[in-house]
């Protein structure tokens, strides 16, 4: 995916943080899709893995504060834990990709979309730890929340992602990772 | 058994400063096996018409009768809506998702409770009647097919439900006119084996060759209604309307202009034919 | 959907309404720390007092105003009962495993859900009172000054506004996508958790394909016209702003003083 000019990569980039905003709402008629999925997470993962690093930083440090600000999603109090969380995935991710190459696309994508998903989870911890409790905010808490709330939306993202990324590669709307050599 | 449309009204964003009507008591019926055109300009409410008797967006007003049936009812099983009434999107390809071409045409069948088997025969069938060989496309991606390969794909997704009602908003569009006229064939086929087409489209010419009966919508009102060759035959309306006359209807004005005398019944390219090869056969008779 | 369209703006006449976006903006930050900074009675008190008077000056219906966090009781609750359940304190009314419950835990969660009403209620009059166009041109001049430490703001500032001009298309796109699969017999009303979560691939796949789509043609078109960057563009400059601009940030900072003093 080096291909892409860097006009391009603003650009997908500029439409992911739309995204951010516009996948959680088609998601409204759909119960608690927005607590349990996370869906905003989603075009933060897909441009950090497809952009590079500082776009998927960019693009999870504006998503979250585009939404809230044009809808009060997320609520402006849970805004800055979200923030570093998404960050944290979008940098991860754009960094993973550019370390690993075992060769194949869905071994790149997993392995960085693992470690992000974990950096993220991390890091928001951290981030609420300080933010939301100020250190007040128990560990106990903290895993009760990462883990039994978000599973669901953890299945999603290992799921969906490397389809998306894949859907994308056929359509011929990004580059190959490892373009097959014509005979 | 006919789609019944009854004093509906259609708001949209109604209590905010930006409420708009859509649509304004809006009565007529469509029967079975008819082939309706809809047409008007950009904005008047042809859109929200059909996905309002689709069940896809909630009506203000009126009633909506689906074979004696008010789709808008509590008790209203809308399975039986989905499975009666199919509707083509302008640029269907971009519902797409499924990683084979067979998924994706299946997946409206995923509910229907229809054995593997019949799945199967549904798929191949949606599949030829849209002119692909199902042994040749059911395995590839529909993803990375050309725009006009990826919109009959789409097409054959919504076929393989076998709707009694088809509805389609602006299909031609950005087809070339071989695609164009073979894609109105296949509907019109649909037609001659009893599926009734409602069908959105801005050309005046195809609408003259194809549609059965056209409806005219203005600023959410329900202008005219009535056959081609009535619709076209007032020329200086259509054109208000900014909607247009066929082109063969526009050749039989200019060649009224010219003193000839053809009728403002002539709106299709046949039409036309008969009627010039009439005065032609009839002016060498006199010499 | 489609009343979603405009944000939430609702165009109006009062004193928030003509204030100059930059300044709403800076006076929403600073408003943001006040409400973290409170720490006693009086101080909550000051901050509902404010927060009261905005809704006033703006001359918003109050269940307009209100609305968005009328809705999000539950959430509230659930916040309320995190806090109370999960704060680990020595001296619990009742415990068992991870759980206890207690006194300290029950103030952390009425301390937190108080600060999100209250920020909740201020980002609402900030979003209804300021045009979602003037919101993000605020942001891009507030963003000029991260170019001191080499941070490609314009660049940034691009980015942004047309992520912002994408929002209708995207939104109409998603909303047409929604129906198309709901006519082809999706469903969304599954009681099962991962059929729910099925039903979202088909909404999910193609708005991420055209959205794509339609960066590529943007992008394609803005290459094709020699855009190379936003270094090498001329931006029109913004005007200075106004004294009641000022005066309203200092009104805003003299509330944060006040917090961190009582």
């Amino acid at each position: 995916m080096q291909k892409m000019s860097n006009v391009k990569k603003s650009i997908i980039t500029a439409v992911c943080i739309a995204l951010c905003y516009v996948i959680p709402l088609m998601f409204h008629g759909i119960q608690n899709a927005g607590n349990i999925f996370c869906p905003m997470h989603i075009p933060v993962f897909i441009c950090g893995l497809i952009c590079g690093w500082q776009y998927g930083l960019l693009c999870g440090i504006a998503g979250p504060a585009l939404s809230s600000a044009l809808s009060g999603m997320p609520p402006v109090a849970i805004l800055p834990s979200m923030m570093v969380e998404l960050a944290a995935y979008g940098t991860a991710a754009g960094l993973m990709m550019k370390l690993v190459r075992t060769k194949s696309t869905y071994a790149d994508l997993y392995i960085s979309l693992i470690v992000a998903i974990v950096c993220g989870r991390v890091l928001a911890g951290l981030a609420k730890a300080l933010i939301f409790a100020r250190g007040s905010y128990s560990m106990s808490a903290w895993i009760a929340g990462s883990v039994v709330t978000s599973w669901p939306g953890t299945v999603i993202q290992l799921v969906f992602i490397p389809t998306i990324v894949f859907a994308l590669m056929k359509s011929h709307l990004i580059p190959e990772r490892y373009p097959k050599i014509e005979d | 058994m006919s789609i019944e449309i009854r004093s509906v009204c259609c708001t949209y964003g109604s209590g905010t400063p930006f409420e708009t009507k859509a649509l304004k008591n809006i009565s007529l019926t469509i029967e079975k096996g008819e082939f309706v055109g809809i047409m008007g300009r950009t904005g008047c409410g042809k859109s929200t018409l059909i996905q309002a008797i689709a069940g896809l967006i909630p009506i203000s007003g009126g009633q909506l009768l689906l074979d004696g049936e008010d789709i808008n009812a509590k008790s209203y099983d809308r399975s039986v809506l989905r499975r009666k009434l199919g509707i083509v999107f302008q640029y269907p390809e971009c519902q797409l998702f499924e990683q084979t071409v067979e998924k994706d045409v299946a997946f409206g069948l995923k509910h229907s409770g229809l054995s593997n088997n019949e799945v199967h025969d549904r798929v191949k069938w949606a599949l030829s009647v849209c002119g692909f060989d199902y042994d040749k496309v059911c395995k590839l991606s529909p993803l990375g097919m050309s725009g006009g390969e990826k919109r009959r794909i789409a097409i054959a997704g919504v076929l393989a439900v076998k709707p009694e009602y088809l509805i389609l908003d602006e299909p031609i569009a950005g087809l070339d006119p071989l695609g164009r006229e073979a894609f109105l064939n296949l509907v019109t086929g649909l037609n001659a084996e009893g599926m009734t087409i409602i069908m959105i489209s801005h050309n005046a010419d195809c609408m003259a060759e194809y549609a059965r009966r056209i409806i005219v919508l203005d600023n959410g009102e329900l202008v005219t209604d009535g056959t081609p060759q009535e619709l076209f035959a007032d020329a200086d309306k259509m054109r208000a309307l900014h909607l247009g006359v066929s082109r063969s209807r526009e050749l039989g004005l200019m060649l009224t202009e010219k003193g000839f005398d053809i009728s403002p019944a002539a709106c299709t390219y046949a039409e036309l034919f008969s009627a010039v090869y009439g005065i032609l056969k009839g002016g060498g008779s006199d010499e | 959907m489609n009343e979603r369209m405009t944000g939430q703006f609702i165009p109006g006449n009062s004193v928030l309404h003509r204030l100059d976006a930059r300044a709403k903006l800076i006076c929403f930050i600073v408003l943001i720390a006040v409400v973290i900074l409170a720490h006693s009675v009086i101080g909550y008190a000051l901050v509902l007092a404010f927060t009261a008077a905005l809704i006033i000056i703006s001359k918003l219906p109050l269940s307009t105003a209100i609305g968005s966090v009328k809705r999000m009781f539950w959430f509230f609750v659930l916040i309320f009962i995190m806090n109370a359940l999960f704060f680990s304190s020595e001296n619990a009314i009742w415990s068992w495993w991870i759980i206890s419950l207690s006194k300290d835990g029950m103030v952390q969660g009425f301390n937190v859900v108080f600060r999100v009403i209250v920020i909740l209620l201020m980002a609402n009059v900030f979003t209804l009172v300021t045009p979602p166009l003037e919101t993000t041109h605020a942001i891009q001049s507030l963003l000029k000054p991260l170019k001191l430490v080499g941070l490609p703001a314009d660049e940034i500032a691009m980015i942004i506004s047309v992520a912002i001009q994408f929002i209708p298309t995207l939104l109409q796109e998603a909303d047409t996508v929604k129906k198309a699969q709901i006519a082809r017999g999706a469903r969304f009303e599954s009681r099962k958790l991962h059929e729910r979560a099925a039903a979202m691939l088909p909404l999910i796949v193609p708005i991420f394909l055209s959205a794509f789509k339609k960066a590529d043609e943007l992008a394609m078109a803005m290459e094709a016209r020699g855009y190379r960057g936003e270094k090498y563009r001329t931006h029109r400059k913004n005007g200075a702003m106004a004294l009641g601009s000022y005066f309203a940030i200092f009104i805003c900072c003299v509330l944060c003083a006040a917090e961190i003093v009582l």
